[in-house]
């Protein structure tokens, strides 16, 4: 009895690529059925069984067949085919802009788009900030619920995050559970202000009871300094570094100005006025 | 993730940006009411450099919170026990270098006064002004008290300490003692407007723990060295802070 191999597999691209090799459509083409199915196109996913077998005897291959989607005999040829077509896919995901597992943007699209916004720094003038998050205690979530529920947290509390920024900020994945935070047209003092409340937010999610922590490490860009693309990023770095010595669900930053000064605007004149009118105020009775 | 085994005390920083507002009257008499509700409660006089809560209760320190910085001796060796039956870390007055040392060390004097045993609350009285030993007191307690009264300008400092805390340090959460006012209603009406201004530019309202009216009594307690509450336990000022350490001490956690 030979030895039957199993694949599941959804209708995707990787599916829709075997279509067009020929030597695999010949194979393909023998299972009506499939071949049917396939040309229909893209629209909608659906279970596809494929069986991959040695050389079968055909009355072996037609009982399959009754069971499953596509009967595959396997041969140096195919092998050399799905390597191909993965080495092809992984080329793909190299050029992608967005996180796999949470759909957010990925490195290559913060580092890209980092150059951007520094650039229309310097010739606008207009500020612009990035922030680096490192969760805590992701770990322990991780270690304690299991890999796939530190999945399921990074995708929803990633877009969650998303959801809590504005509309011009974006959000990336950097990989782990690092993300990436640009703020264009910001300056350090407000997005201080934005990183502050993110954290108040992820302190505030109890994941299966767990209380999540992040700290952040801020940069901003001054194109006074000529600092490059790189250099910005890796200062972010070192301020996450530093918020995380500090004990952790800290905010660290650099900028322009004064660690202190950025965060605190004094009292406004328009607070002041309305302070002091409760001496004009009549007294209820 | 938090074992309930060990109850930490719960530290309440009382503060007011201004001088003279009453903050110390304020945190001796609430700690000695809260003493009479038979709850075990430590003052600590966190105003190094000139202090104050030793004079109130007539006490000669003879260590003090100096001596703690320097190492000298532990947070027990100097804790007092007064008359209003709580106790009481004094502080030393005329050493200039304290307040920087102090800031050097606060995460220890934090850890110390953690791990003492036998408090529900320990009280923290800071001194005036914004100075960075002031901030850190109030970051380090669990709770943060703010006595304004009717002045301008007190109103002023109390507001602009409230809007350091958050903006440096996201604290969104105050107790307001309005002390010296006419009545209870202008108390009321002092704390509205106060709130209104918080929620409006700050975006968090404040909690109005209590209102003390005027009277003469209370600086005839001082200069006679006594606590208020204790010496006229009848008197209307006695009443109003009953009814603030109720409050305070039903709020824990």
């Amino acid at each position: 009895m030979p030895r039957n191999q199993k694949v599941t597999g959804k209708k995707t691209a990787a599916v829709k690529k075997i279509d067009k090799r020929r030597s695999i459509e010949k194979i393909i083409k023998k299972n009506k059925g499939l071949s049917d199915w396939l040309r229909e196109g893209g629209a909608g996913r659906g279970e596809l069984l494929m069986i991959l077998t040695e050389k079968l005897p055909s009355a072996d291959r037609k009982k399959l067949e009754r069971t499953a989607d596509a009967v595959i005999e396997l041969g140096a040829d195919l092998v050399r085919r799905i390597i191909e077509i993965e080495r092809e896919n992984k080329q793909l995901r190299s050029l992608s802009l967005t996180d796999e597992l949470t759909g957010l943007y990925n490195k290559r699209f913060f580092k890209m788009q980092l150059g951007v916004e520094m650039a229309r720094t310097k010739r606008s003038g207009q500020p612009c900030c990035m922030a680096i998050l490192d969760f805590d205690n992701f770990k322990e979530i991780n270690d304690s619920l299991g890999h796939s529920e530190g999945d399921r947290f990074l995708t929803e509390v990633g877009l969650l995050m998303r959801d809590r920024l504005r509309p011009t900020d974006f959000l990336c994945r950097l990989g782990g559970d690092e993300f990436g935070i640009l703020m264009p047209a910001t300056g350090l003092v407000d997005a201080i202000g934005i990183a502050r409340r993110l954290q108040q937010f992820i302190t505030d999610i109890h994941w299966k009871k767990c209380i999540v922590t992040a700290s952040i490490g801020m940069a901003e860009f001054d194109p006074a300094t000529k600092v490059a693309l790189d250099e910005l990023f890796n200062l972010a770095d070192i301020e996450l570094y530093r918020a995380k010595k500090d004990g952790k669900n800290k905010i660290s930053y650099t900028g322009v100005i004064d660690r202190r000064i950025a965060a605190a605007e004094p009292v406004s004149l328009q607070e002041r006025d309305l302070l002091l009118k409760v001496k004009d105020e009549k007294p209820r009775r | 993730m938090k074992t309930r085994k060990k109850r930490n005390p719960i530290i309440v920083c009382v503060t007011s940006g201004k001088g003279g507002v009453g903050k110390t009257f304020l945190t001796v008499n609430l700690a000695a009411a809260l003493a009479k509700k038979g709850k075990k409660i430590l003052v600590v006089d966190c105003d190094f450099g000139l202090a104050n809560v030793d004079i109130m209760l007539g006490i000669r320190p003879v260590r003090t919170m100096k001596d703690v910085v320097f190492g000298e001796a532990t947070l027990q060796d100097v804790i007092v026990r007064t008359t209003g039956g709580f106790d009481l870390v004094p502080a030393c007055s005329g050493v200039r270098d304290m307040a920087q040392l102090l800031y050097e060390r606060i995460e220890m004097i934090k850890e110390m006064l953690l791990s003492l045993e036998g408090y529900d609350l320990i009280l923290l009285d800071t001194g005036a002004g914004m100075t960075e030993v002031v901030l850190q007191f109030n970051l380090l307690a669990n709770r943060n008290i703010l006595v304004i009264n009717r002045e301008l300008t007190c109103l002023m400092d109390a507001y602009a300490m409230i809007k350091v805390l958050y903006q440096l340090f996201g604290r969104d959460s105050f107790d307001i003692i309005v002390n010296s006012s006419m009545d209870e209603k202008e108390g009321d009406r002092i704390f509205r407007h106060f709130d209104s201004i918080c929620r409006r530019f700050l975006g968090f309202p404040l909690t109005h723990l209590g209102s003390l009216r005027h009277d003469e009594d209370v600086p005839r307690s001082i200069m006679n060295q006594e606590i208020l509450v204790k010496a006229s336990p009848h008197s209307k000022i006695a009443e109003s802070c009953a009814s603030m350490a109720g409050a305070l001490s039903r709020r824990r956690a």
